[in-house]
């Protein structure tokens, strides 16, 4: 079914009514996803943001429990209100179902579990991939629908190809005919020859395991950790004690305090083993845990790098040797 | 709602001053009739309110069923709260985690320890455990060493172990760290293992201590051409969660908290640059 923008802006006004609604919404020239107040804030027409969705998953900080006078007492970090991530690009969507396996593994994350179950996903196909876009390199594609509950396929004059992907969706766009689920096949060609990044992940990388590469192309890491933190994969976290209260806040790998122990001693103490571990652990030991990589090429790491060390070329670099 | 963080609340029941940086506590759960049921070489987080949450591996087995047992060295933040606390201090107790040591597997088997420091303390647990069905096993060796005597612990098992005539106890100390009236052997612990130079055919070894003594020691089997499947090893490193999600302990694609802190020699060699980095 095709609707108009201002068709599903009234539609997210009635939705606000009795859900938290988070979309892309436009800052100082720049893309974040947040909770919006209106259908007017929201960015309809933008290419990439700046932060993932990620955080609504697993926030940046989460107070886990606070301190009785006998005990602990859990706190809960799920909103009351059910929420919709409205316009998530294919990248972001796919990026929740490769999280799931380490959340909703054999030790279920009840807070992720929650915030997942809680949170409806309407993506928006992607004609916009910019030069640091890798998706199709990495399983996904701008036309893909993983991890979606509905997709919007942007049919150029401001209206949208709807379709429904589950129940959610279907809770959502309840007018919508669920009989055809399908991106259109033209739409998806020409989507996927936009990608102009392409990366390969040697089938031997574990044999360059001890190269001088690591050293060399961590040189210039300033171990600031936006990479991580923008990341919609990444999902390393630190807990710590804030007062009266637990907390469990992102971390990440690069920093030099990521794997030192009390009395000093850290295992990845240097710069390139801890850079060497975020290719490994994402390009090897992840495949091999999970079956999937924990890249979907979303170019973050690059776009925003201050010394532009994108994991994509990190990885093309592997391969030159 | 409830989250796999929270800790159970438990009461300190004893403290026992092993050397003079390392105590051992006695635990006990508050809600003491909801199981914690684990196997020698698991390991649980310990909080100290207000303070933080550290690693320690659970120093009793699981026979010992009035307390829950942890030796802990003084060294950072947590530990040095740790070390403050008093008889009936609330601490948090979340666990037990990771894999323990393949107790099938070590049946009817000649087992060597190798122990170095506070590394005695998941060694301790698993020796216990051993020595509860002594004729499951065979030829027992528990080769230990720490800086000097006074930094020895556990010194009445020590005596204990000593005085049976079914466990060969060999103990020893750095160089220049020996006291006049020490009459054991006096050298770090992969030197004095070389010199006994166990049979590569007889058994299993289970060796932990400090990273360096790991990585040592682990070479000093190779010398003595000892199958890597034979050797197993307990790990430490920064950990937060203890269930496999936090992302910091690994070694390659296997967690310390969740696969381990368990390991075959075999499991971790390709990695032990990454890991044992010394």
């Amino acid at each position: 079914m095709i609707a108009k923008r201002d068709q599903l802006g009234a539609q997210i006004a009635e939705l606000l009514e009795t859900m938290e609604i988070v979309a892309p919404v436009r800052e100082r020239g720049r893309v974040y996803f947040r909770a919006v107040r209106s259908p007017d804030d929201i960015a309809w027409d933008y290419g990439t943001s700046v932060n993932s969705i990620k955080e609504f998953f697993l926030p940046p900080r989460q107070v886990l429990f606070c301190y009785t006078s006998g005990g602990f007492k859990p706190v809960s970090a799920v909103p009351e209100k059910p929420r919709v991530i409205f316009l998530a690009r294919p990248c972001d969507a796919r990026a929740l179902n490769i999280m799931d396996k380490v959340f909703l593994g054999d030790r279920p994350d009840e807070t992720y579990a929650a915030l997942r179950e809680h949170a409806t996903i309407v993506g928006l196909a992607c004609d916009r991939p910019d030069q640091h876009c890798f998706c199709t390199s990495v399983g996904g594609s701008p036309a893909g629908t993983e991890g979606m509950d509905a997709i919007l396929i942007p049919t150029g004059d401001g209206s949208y190809d709807v379709k429904i992907l589950s129940d959610k969706g279907r809770a959502i766009f309840p007018d919508v005919p669920g009989d055809d689920s399908t991106v259109p096949d033209e739409f998806v060609q020409k989507a996927e020859a936009a990608i102009r990044r392409h990366i390969t992940v040697p089938d031997n990388i574990r044999d360059s395991f001890a190269s001088d590469y690591w050293r060399e192309v961590s040189e210039t890491c300033l171990k600031c950790g936006l990479c991580s933190h923008l990341c919609p994969t990444c999902h390393c976290f630190d807990i710590v004690e804030e007062g009266d209260c637990r907390v469990r806040c992102w971390d990440y790998c690069q920093s030099d305090t990521f794997t030192r122990i009390a009395a000093g001693h850290d295992h990845r103490a240097e710069k390139f083993s801890r850079c060497r571990n975020r290719v490994y652990h994402k390009f090897d030991y992840y495949p091999e845990n999970f079956g999937v990589v924990a890249c979907v090429g979303c170019g973050r790491c690059a776009r925003h790098c201050p010394v532009n060390n994108g994991i994509a070329d990190l990885v093309n670099g592997v391969d030159a040797r | 709602m409830k989250n796999l963080y929270t800790p159970r609340a438990a009461r300190v029941k004893g403290i026992v001053p092993e050397t003079r940086d390392v105590r051992t506590l006695r635990l006990a759960l508050e809600d003491a009739d909801e199981p914690f049921d684990f196997a020698p070489g698991q390991f649980l987080e310990l909080s100290v309110p207000r303070v933080g949450e550290a690693t320690f591996c659970i120093a009793s087995c699981p026979g010992d069923t009035e307390h829950i047992e942890c030796s802990v060295k003084r060294v950072g933040a947590v530990t040095e709260a740790i070390h403050m606390l008093d008889l009936e201090s609330l601490v948090g107790i979340r666990g037990p985690y990771g894999n323990g040591f393949p107790m099938e597997t070590l049946k009817g088997k000649d087992l060597l320890f190798v122990g170095g420091g506070i590394g005695l303390a998941p060694l301790r647990g698993l020796i216990r455990e051993v020595l509860r069905a002594r004729d499951d096993y065979g030829a027992l060796t528990i080769l230990y060493g720490a800086r000097t005597p006074a930094d020895m612990v556990y010194k009445d098992e020590l005596d204990v172990w000593q005085g049976r005539d079914d466990v060969r106890t060999v103990l020893t100390v750095d160089p220049g760290g020996e006291t006049p009236d020490w009459k054991a052997e006096v050298g770090y612990v992969p030197d004095v293992l070389r010199k006994t130079a166990p049979k590569p055919d007889a058994g299993v070894a289970v060796v932990c201590g400090p990273p360096i003594m790991i990585r040592l020691t682990l070479a000093v089997f190779d010398e003595l051409d000892f199958d890597a499947e034979c050797i197993l090893t307990t790990l430490e490193l920064k950990m937060k969660c203890g269930i496999g999600q936090c992302g910091r302990c690994n070694v390659g694609p296997l967690y310390v908290c969740k696969d381990g802190p368990v390991f075959t020699y075999a499991q971790i060699k390709e990695f032990m640059e990454d890991i044992l980095h010394i």
